[in-house]
């Protein structure tokens, strides 16, 4: 697999993955 | 059980009916299919930038206002547009978000009920020893309603009519006990087949169970970035596209579902929840399956023809016969761990689409959740025979056209412009951020009032004066040629070839090429099959070369053109009846809405 192509899919996947986990987080958090 | 009674019993079941929503057939179907034609890892750049820009503003119009018809009591798109503003249009504009949910809920029940079968036909283990093109044509037999696949007469007809009970069942149990039990359990049978399927897609090697190719060919094909595309408006436009859809936005159904929210409750962070669980759905589930799996056994280049055929094509087509390859158990259970994923999409998104009309009535007409229910479900039965029993003759792709695609596009700018032109953005993220657990950047309230209504105005032009080919650098003062499939080029019926009339005598052929067989129920020209009416009286034979025009045979024709003029004058008609409802609704759930 190319550099940029695993770069490129680690960032956008792993962004978000955390972000959806952070707000979800927030949420239970609140509760 | 009154609407005005109802609410979400619980923010996660909000989040997860919010979220089933939106998870639909898009994210497993669409998404990768999309990312293959546009340029791989280079068409989530144009991807996100509309997720931002034309996805989350979107988002929160619809989430805001219908909160803020829910205020008054008003639970559907015709009553909470008039409730931004006291001008009678957008009653009526609303009415169009009635339109679209119920034509696009009447297409995607008969999808669902493909989906259970070929779940139970995986279980049953139907398509083991199938060759690929068996498998490819079971396809074309199920949807043929006069030809059974399981040995029950009518089944596809059958199933089509379970699925559709099903949803009426559950949505008349209301929201707290229906919409939100069912999306409870849905969604996270969804995510563990997805990860399972994920798993099965990223493991898989060179060799075993008959794969051609490391999974890594694929993820490197779909994920390595073509940057030369990005100057290419056709991916932005697909890309918009695809967040539009994916969102379920511009339908109504996001609007009336947070009709249900209560006024202490926020906005902000639910709706950006929902958002993000589907993005994740998306981009990390929905990406790493069919692409895959099938790039896997067939590699690249047929993956990229077979695509072209758009996702429904690879899901029913081609992925039974891949999962055969795994072994009779294996198979078994991926085939019904990815029918199942997909019916778990195509059910939490079918109930949202439906909950606008039912919602509209039991609040305009003092009709019981239940009474309005079985009487969608009715509707829904009425609109929904002429796609089934019509299905090769367009009917469903006008359904998912004018329905499904412009009215939804239409509604949506119309909304975006109510929102931030004639109510106010001042008052709009007001509305965003009241009681918020988060406060939204300031920018999007720049983006909502300038961005989202431009893009959408420039989607919905572009969509109406499409060149050939997405060419767009055919574009000139002269003119241009328009594509078959935009709006202008679909109106003029620039697709359908010799056989312009209704009525005929004659049957043209529509493409070149050699007779290379005649039946007694269809004449094969190249690749391309006609099939033969009854009493036809064939003019060609075997081995003959016919062109454009060339008359097939005579007699007494009904043309293709016929049943798709038919059905839109069916859906002016029906769009005119919605209008004569909200005409007919309730006068004090339009009158001008005073907040305290």
């Amino acid at each position: 697999m190319s550099t940029s192509a695993l770069v490129i899919m680690l960032i956008v996947q792993i962004s978000v993955t955390v972000m959806t986990v952070y707000l979800f987080y927030k949420i239970f958090k609140k509760k | 059980m009154a609407q005005t009674e109802q609410a979400w019993g619980s923010r996660l079941g909000l989040i997860l009916a919010m979220a089933g929503s939106a998870v639909g057939l898009g994210n497993f179907l669409r998404f990768p299919v999309q990312a293959v034609q546009n340029g791989g890892g280079a068409f989530i750049i144009p991807y996100l930038v509309s997720f931002i820009l034309l996805g989350l503003p979107l988002v929160m119009i619809e989430w805001s206002t219908g909160k803020f018809g829910g205020k008054f009591g008003r639970h559907s798109p015709p009553t909470i547009l008039q409730s931004l503003n006291k001008c009678k249009f957008w009653r009526y504009a609303g009415s169009l978000g009635l339109f679209s949910s119920i034509i696009i809920c009447a297409y995607y029940c008969y999808i669902e009920s493909w989906i259970l079968s070929y779940a139970l036909h995986s279980v049953f283990g139907t398509f083991d020893g199938m060759t690929e093109t068996e498998v490819s044509s079971f396809f074309s037999t199920y949807l043929d309603l006069g030809t059974s696949t399981s040995g029950i007469p009518y089944d596809t007809f059958l199933c089509f009519a379970f699925c559709m009970f099903l949803n009426i069942f559950i949505l008349s149990h209301g929201i707290a006990k229906g919409i939100e039990r069912v999306a409870k359990f849905c969604m996270p049978l969804l995510l563990i087949f997805g990860m399972f399927l994920v798993y099965k897609a990223y493991t898989m090697r060179a060799g075993e169970h008959g794969a051609l190719f490391d999974s890594t060919v694929a993820l490197n094909f779909l994920w390595t970035p073509d940057f030369d595309s990005l100057l290419n408006p056709k991916v932005w436009l697909s890309a918009a596209g695809q967040v539009f859809f994916t969102l379920s936005l511009g339908m109504g159904a996001i609007q009336t579902y947070a009709s249900y929210l209560k006024e202490k409750d926020d906005v902000a962070l639910s709706s950006m929840t929902a958002a993000f669980t589907n993005e994740f759905t998306e981009i990390v589930i929905g990406s790493a399956i069919i692409i895959p799996i099938s790039i896997g056994y067939f590699g690249i280049d047929k993956v990229v023809e077979l695509t072209k055929f758009g996702g429904l094509g690879l899901g029913f087509r081609t992925m039974p016969y891949l999962f055969e390859q795994w072994g009779d158990v294996l198979s078994a259970i991926a085939g019904f761990s990815f029918f199942g994923l997909l019916f778990f999409a195509a059910i939490t998104s079918s109930l949202s689409i439906a909950q606008p009309f039912v919602a509209f009535l039991s609040n305009n007409y003092d009709w019981s959740q239940r009474r309005t229910s079985y009487f969608f479900g009715i509707v829904l039965f009425v609109m929904a025979l002429p796609c089934v029993i019509f299905f090769d003759k367009g009917v469903f792709d006008q359904y998912d056209f004018w329905g499904g695609t412009v009215a939804l596009f239409f509604f949506a700018m119309l909304e975006a412009i109510a929102f931030s032109w004639v109510m106010g953005v001042n008052k709009g993220w007001d509305l965003i951020n009241r009681n918020g657990d988060i406060q939204m950047p300031k920018f999007y309230k720049f983006v909502l009032k300038y961005i989202t209504p431009t893009m959408l105005i420039i989607i919905f032009v572009a969509a109406l004066v499409k060149p050939k080919d997405d060419d767009w650098s055919l574009l000139s003062f002269k003119g241009w040629e328009l594509d078959d499939s935009s709006i202008i080029g679909e109106l003029r019926h620039q697709n359908i070839g010799p056989n312009k009339t209704w009525f005929a005598d004659e049957f043209y052929a529509e493409n070149d090429g050699v007779v290379k067989e005649i039946t007694k129920d269809a004449i094969v020209v190249e690749s391309q099959s006609y099939s033969l009416p009854k009493n036809a009286e064939v003019l060609v034979s075997v081995d003959e070369t016919v062109s454009l025009g060339t008359p097939l045979y005579e007699g007494k024709i009904v043309n293709t053109v016929f049943y798709i003029d038919a059905c839109r004058i069916g859906l002016v008609v029906f769009l005119g009846l919605l209008c004569l409802l909200v005409y007919k609704a309730k006068s004090h759930n339009f009158e001008e809405t005073k907040e305290e």
